[in-house]
């Protein structure tokens, strides 16, 4: 067995990923208030508006959520336990959020090089304590599943990410001189393709088969995350060293997402719940994944037109990233809800199914929320003066949506505890 | 031992939920075996907790199959 085994000493406490689920929650918030309350959007990749929305989303809400899953599985597909959660929770968790509110600040006051590397700094602090203490416990652990695997490398990949961001707010307060846009585009490529996007394929490599009934993918398709990697190796060289050859080479980088892509596609066909909103939230997110991909491509051949890239990055983060995580969170949040029910020996028929906790009507009624919120999204990257207003409204409406859903998981858990300690103490 | 119970086209929590409640009924000295999509790491500490015992084979259609016993 390649699997590696937990003990529940060691399982992080619900509270650990559910904080940075709620935190994922409060950003998108404040997500929502800035389009709302914030100065006219200007579709520019390079417009600091777009640059701290970008953040927000990017390490707001996404890495949050993903900071979270991560912790979580970690210990369910490696044995990566947290024994000492709150110490935990200290080393990452403040420093995280408070290093997004001084980046973003910094972005939106015009580029202020004190918050930018005070938020970098911050950032950077935490994302290694979340990279040491994963790293030594995927160092011990014998697992060597693709989704073990898969972690691995997007824990690479978010390493280069967080290093390539701190030599870009060092470039930009002028304490180094490093080419920009290389530097700029090495940071994007590896935060977006190394860490998101790895991340979530090797997430969706056990929460997919798993819930979905669906087969799993093919051994050989392990090999084409540490493709991917090399080549981002390649293209970032080819960024500084050979800029004329990144044209050919994102044509390879790609490729092993794309086949990914589609052997996706294959085990949603072959899945035996076709009724379950995940595979909608799921089935989006690859459609995002290859329009991202084309957008990029696009920008590419015509780096006059302002809007491709824009495009790129919010169907990359918005449409692919935000329906993996409204999908997956759907699930794992009332499974998790339920394991550590069990896990107080509740009596046999006490506890719901996991639908109890979280009906799949609100879950799709969420995924179709989310879907519109990008429709509306794609909508004000063309017309940003009629969309901004509404956006702002309806990304305030998808976190009050989903702050509601968290909170009924919570209220449902809670109550059905006491009644399992109640039982015990009976029984006892 | 009888043939493994194929739990594989079950959405979880069933598989986990099936299993605990054959598990608090398997008399000491037998053995349940079921065929599972994946290794199932979060069920493992609760047949633990319940003083049973567990291994492992391959399916070798792609499944696991988890083998119970009480001693």
């Amino acid at each position: 067995m390649t699997q590696a085994w937990l003990s529940y000493e060691a399982a992080p406490p619900p509270w650990l990923p559910g904080s940075f689920f709620t935190a994922g929650i409060g950003w998108l918030l404040a997500l929502g208030l800035m389009l709302l309350l914030g100065p006219d959007l200007s579709i520019n990749r390079y417009d600091p508006f777009i640059i701290t929305l970008t953040h927000m989303l990017a390490l707001g809400v996404l890495g949050n959520c993903m900071l979270g899953a991560l912790l979580q599985l970690l210990a369910v597909a490696a044995g990566v336990g947290t024994p000492r959660a709150l110490s935990l929770w200290w080393r990452i968790y403040p420093a995280w959020q408070a290093g997004i509110a001084s980046l973003c600040w910094g972005f939106a006051h015009g580029f202020m090089s004190f918050y930018l590397l005070a938020g970098a700094s911050l950032l950077g602090m935490s994302g290694g304590m979340l990279l040491w203490h994963a790293a030594r416990g995927l160092w011990h652990s014998p697992a060597r599943d693709m989704t073990s695997q898969g972690i691995r490398l997007a824990l690479l990949g978010l390493a280069v990410a967080l290093s390539c961001g701190m030599l870009l707010t060092l470039t930009l307060s002028g304490k180094v001189a490093i080419p920009f846009l290389p530097l700029l585009h090495t940071h994007v490529l590896w935060a977006g393709l190394g860490y998101l996007l790895s991340l979530l394929l090797a997430v969706s490599q056990t929460v997919i088969p798993m819930f979905l009934i669906s087969p799993a993918a093919p051994s050989w398709s392990a090999r084409l995350l540490p493709a991917q990697l090399r080549l981002l190796v390649g293209i970032s060289m080819a960024l500084f060293f050979l800029p004329a050859s990144v044209r050919y080479l994102a044509w390879a980088v790609i490729l092993p997402a794309s086949i990914h892509a589609v052997l996706a596609l294959r085990q949603l066909y072959a899945s035996r719940r076709r009724q379950d909103p995940l595979l909608r939230s799921w089935l989006l997110a690859l459609s995002c994944l290859w329009l991202a991909q084309c957008c990029g491509l696009l920008a590419l051949a015509y780096p006059q037109a302002a809007v491709l890239p824009v495009l790129c990055g919010l169907l990359w983060l918005g449409g692919m990233g935000l329906a993996s995580i409204v999908g997956m969170l759907a699930k794992i949040a009332p499974f998790l809800a339920w394991l550590h029910l069990q896990r107080l020996q509740a009596p046999r028929g006490m506890l719901p199914s996991t639908h109890g906790f979280l009906s799949e009507q609100s879950a799709a009624r969420l995924a179709a929320l989310h879907a519109l919120w990008l429709l509306s999204a794609l909508a004000c990257c063309y017309w940003p003066a009629c969309w901004q207003q509404p956006l702002g409204g309806l990304t305030l409406l998808l976190a009050t949506l989903a702050a509601g859903h968290g909170v009924a998981i919570y209220r449902r858990y809670r109550s059905l505890r006491a009644l399992c300690l109640q039982q015990r103490a009976v029984s006892n | 031992m009888n043939t493994p119970r194929d739990l594989r086209h079950l959405p979880p929590p069933q598989p986990m939920e099936i299993i605990l409640d054959d598990a608090d009924t398997l008399p000491a000295g037998q053995q349940r075996a079921y065929v599972l999509p994946h290794h199932p790491t979060p069920l493992l500490p609760l047949l633990q907790q319940q003083g049973l015992e567990y291994r492992f084979e391959l399916s070798g259609d792609g499944g696991v199959i988890l083998i119970l016993s009480r001693p």
